[in-house]
């Protein structure tokens, strides 16, 4: 009893170590090289934002044994300060009191001269009335196209670490999915439908890294199609189907999520439609 | 001891952990995206009809037999139009490729998904050595690549309309699911002549406005025609001498009886659903109330005893319920009884007056005529009388009957008079259930009080 017990043991114990070092292997990562990260060297006051006292040119001058011209010479092949904003500038029509002690610079009078002239016709108005909806609405700028997002998105290396990540990814591709056979009017609702409640259709779709479909889309439970009295449903599976293939190609799918949405399955439900 | 149970516990830890990371992995490799739609759009489906090939230097009384071809698909293509759920594609911008005959049986797919065109429809007529037309045609889906149907008939050339709607019927009911309604026939009443004095015939003609004939000439005064929804027979009223009589006239045959002489006023004969009883109102002693008559016996049963005035009785398809209108209300409306005249219910509560109400062939809608603040309207509402839409409105409008697959309604319509006492024609219109759909049947004089046929078998 006691051997087998130990034996039992030993046993697990094997399996369960051989589990815990075996099975991560096979998910490890294999080596792909070695990424080159730039890494900057920056003082700790660029980071607090606290920038310590520039040095005078004649400081400079003095400390590295340069003349007084060539340290400014030095000062001036610095980068140029950004360029001054149209906006900040006083407008032609504005009668701004000419400083006639000073003359402009050279990089001032180009900048100036760069300016558009603005005719009174033209001339930017301080509020515009049309723009007051912009104002207001901020959902675009804050809430660009669901397809747009899902396109922009940069997924890099990112590895699907949850049931919540795949189901939030899921929900972004299923409504992308939808939106873009609504829009680009894929989907045409069989009118002469009766008894829309059970005209629900499933079509199974599989695809390629491109969006392409791979093989022809499959209903569902296709042999109610062929039934004698389910013609009403034959003729919704089969718009359906036509939707299906004519918003083919899906390409606007993440290709490094191709994983999620290699298989889809697309509900067609008219009850909305025909009965709402 | 102690040391063995501490192993059970960390074995059955790792073995739980381990199930559940292993159940996860599994979820997340075989989580399979769905995605729910109900939001589509109700566009015409595109279809491409091309012409059916036939031989061009084959003459035949009316012209070669390509020309019959290509008559039969401009009837196809306008009975698809008028439904309202299809568009065809203009012939100019097919593109044509390769052998045409050999493009019958393997259409190229691509061509046709290039111009926009969701399903296809093709074939050929040729002669037969006994003189008769052989068409065939095939419907196919362009964006699955494969056939949906095919048929082929024989005829004679002069039947050659009733061919093409036979095929537009075919290509209705495969690509909706439901029965086509273009092999149809309209009875109405012509009317010719001054207000005062007009002259009102029985007519008849296809559905689409073509093969015209008159069935009377117009001696005496007929009302109301209704079509057998089983037989191609029609009943009648007319006045002989000032004697109302219902009469029922058989198409096929021409031949014509007397339904029977009643006492006082008949008036709206209908028939059942199974053609075997006509259900009609009739006025005796200045009071109307429903009647149904058995036609093997002639036996009459009176269906209401009420000092109000029914009408327009019309049987559910399912024989079970009858639907009529009546003012025992106070003003005119809807009621609808079991069909031995118990259990009588009213389903009409809108404002105005209703009437002429007449059962979808499909028994989900009664359709009727609404009268409210000087104007008329055409509406459909469900036999409990919830769902009330109207889909036309006009000066005046009345008399609807549906079309046998239940979808489109056709009534008639009659222009408003001018100042100078002109105007006020009637003619005949359609609309279908969306209430878009709406057009004119034109026919060569004026028209009133339609009833369509069943599908000609």
């Amino acid at each position: 009893m006691r051997e087998a017990l130990i034996i039992s043991v030993i046993f697990h114990a094997v399996i369960i170590i051989s589990g815990i070092v075996g099975l991560p292997l096979f998910n490890r990562e294999r080596p792909t090289g070695l990424k080159v990260i730039p890494v900057e060297m920056v003082k700790i006051a660029n980071v607090t934002r606290l920038k310590a006292q520039e040095k005078k040119p004649d400081q400079v001058a003095r400390k590295k044994g340069l003349s007084r011209k060539k340290a400014l010479k030095r000062q001036v092949e610095m980068p140029p300060p950004p360029p001054q904003l149209a906006s900040d500038m006083p407008l032609p029509t504005m009668k701004a009191k000419p400083d006639f002690k000073q003359k402009p610079t050279k990089a001032v009078r180009t900048a100036i001269n760069r300016i558009p002239k603005i005719t009174p016709k033209n001339k930017p108005r301080r509020f515009n009335v049309g723009k007051l909806a912009a104002l207001l609405d901020k959902r675009a700028a804050s809430k660009p196209d669901i397809i747009k997002r899902l396109t922009n998105k940069k997924f890099g290396n990112e590895k699907v670490i949850s049931m919540v990540d795949v189901r939030q990814q899921s929900l972004t591709i299923a409504n992308a999915v939808n939106k873009y056979i609504y829009d680009n009017n894929c989907w045409n609702v069989p009118a002469g439908a009766k008894g829309a409640a059970g005209l629900r259709v499933t079509i199974h779709i599989r695809l390629d890294p491109e969006g392409k479909l791979i093989g022809l889309p499959k209903v569902v439970g296709s042999k109610r199609m062929n039934l004698p009295g389910q013609e009403f449903f034959r003729t919704a599976a089969e718009s359906a189907l036509r939707a299906v293939l004519k918003c083919a190609p899906y390409n606007f799918l993440p290709r490094d999520q191709y994983s999620l949405w290699r298989d889809m399955e697309i509900i067609f439900d008219p009850e909305y439609m025909l009965n709402g | 001891m102690e040391l063995h149970v501490r192993l059970v516990k960390i074995w059955i830890i790792f073995v739980g952990v381990m199930l559940v990371s292993m159940v996860q992995a599994v979820t997340i490799a075989n989580a399979r995206i769905v995605v729910d739609i109900n939001r589509g759009h109700a566009n015409p489906l595109p279809i491409a009809v091309a012409n059916l090939l036939g031989d061009e230097n084959n003459i035949i009384s009316g012209g070669s037999v390509n020309d019959y071809g290509k008559r039969i698909s401009l009837v196809v293509k306008a009975d698809l139009v008028r439904s309202g759920l299809f568009r065809t594609v203009a012939s100019s911008a097919f593109i044509k490729s390769g052998n045409e005959r050999e493009n019958l049986l393997n259409p190229k797919f691509d061509n046709w998904k290039a111009i926009g065109a969701q399903a296809l429809m093709n074939g050929s007529i040729s002669v037969q050595e006994d003189g008769r037309l052989k068409v065939e045609f095939r419907l196919w889906d362009v964006l699955a690549g494969r056939q949906m149907t095919g048929f082929r008939y024989f005829t004679s050339p002069k039947n050659w309309r009733r061919i093409a709607h036979l095929i537009a019927d075919a290509i209705y009911q495969r690509l909706t699911g439901e029965s086509g309604y273009f092999d149809t026939r309209i009875v109405y009443v012509s009317e010719s002549g001054p207000a005062t004095h007009k002259i009102k015939r029985l007519a008849i003609m296809d559905q689409d406005g073509y093969n015209h004939e008159f069935l009377t000439d117009g001696k005496n005064l007929v009302l109301t025609p209704r079509f057998s929804p089983t037989a191609q027979e029609i009943t009648y009223l007319s006045y002989n001498n000032n004697n109302p009589r219902v009469y029922l006239y058989n198409i096929d045959s021409g031949k014509q009886e007397i339904l029977g002489d009643f006492p006082g006023m008949t008036f709206a004969p209908r028939f059942s659903p199974d053609g075997n009883k006509v259900i009609m109102s009739q006025a005796y002693k200045g009071n109307s109330d429903i009647y149904v008559m058995e036609l093997t016996t002639r036996k009459i049963t009176r269906l209401t005893r009420n000092s109000a005035i029914d009408t327009s009785p019309s049987y559910s398809p399912d024989s079970r319920y009858i639907t009529f209108n009546s003012d025992r209300g106070g003003s005119q409306q809807i009621y609808v009884m079991d069909a031995d005249g118990k259990n009588i219910r009213r389903i009409s509560f809108g404002k105005g007056r209703y009437g002429t109400p007449v059962w979808s062939p499909r028994g989900d809608l009664i359709a009727f005529t609404r009268q409210y603040k000087g104007k008329f309207y055409i509406g459909v509402m469900r036999p409990d009388g919830s769902g009330e839409r109207l889909l036309s409105e006009s000066y005046f409008e009345e008399g609807p009957t549906w079309s046998p697959n239940g979808r489109v309604i056709m009534f008639f319509r009659q222009q408003p008079y001018d100042k100078n006492g002109r105007g006020g024609e009637t003619h005949l219109w359609t609309v279908d259930l969306t209430g878009y759909n709406e057009r004119e049947v034109i026919t060569p004089l004026e028209a009133s009080d339609p009833a369509w046929s069943p599908l000609i078998r």
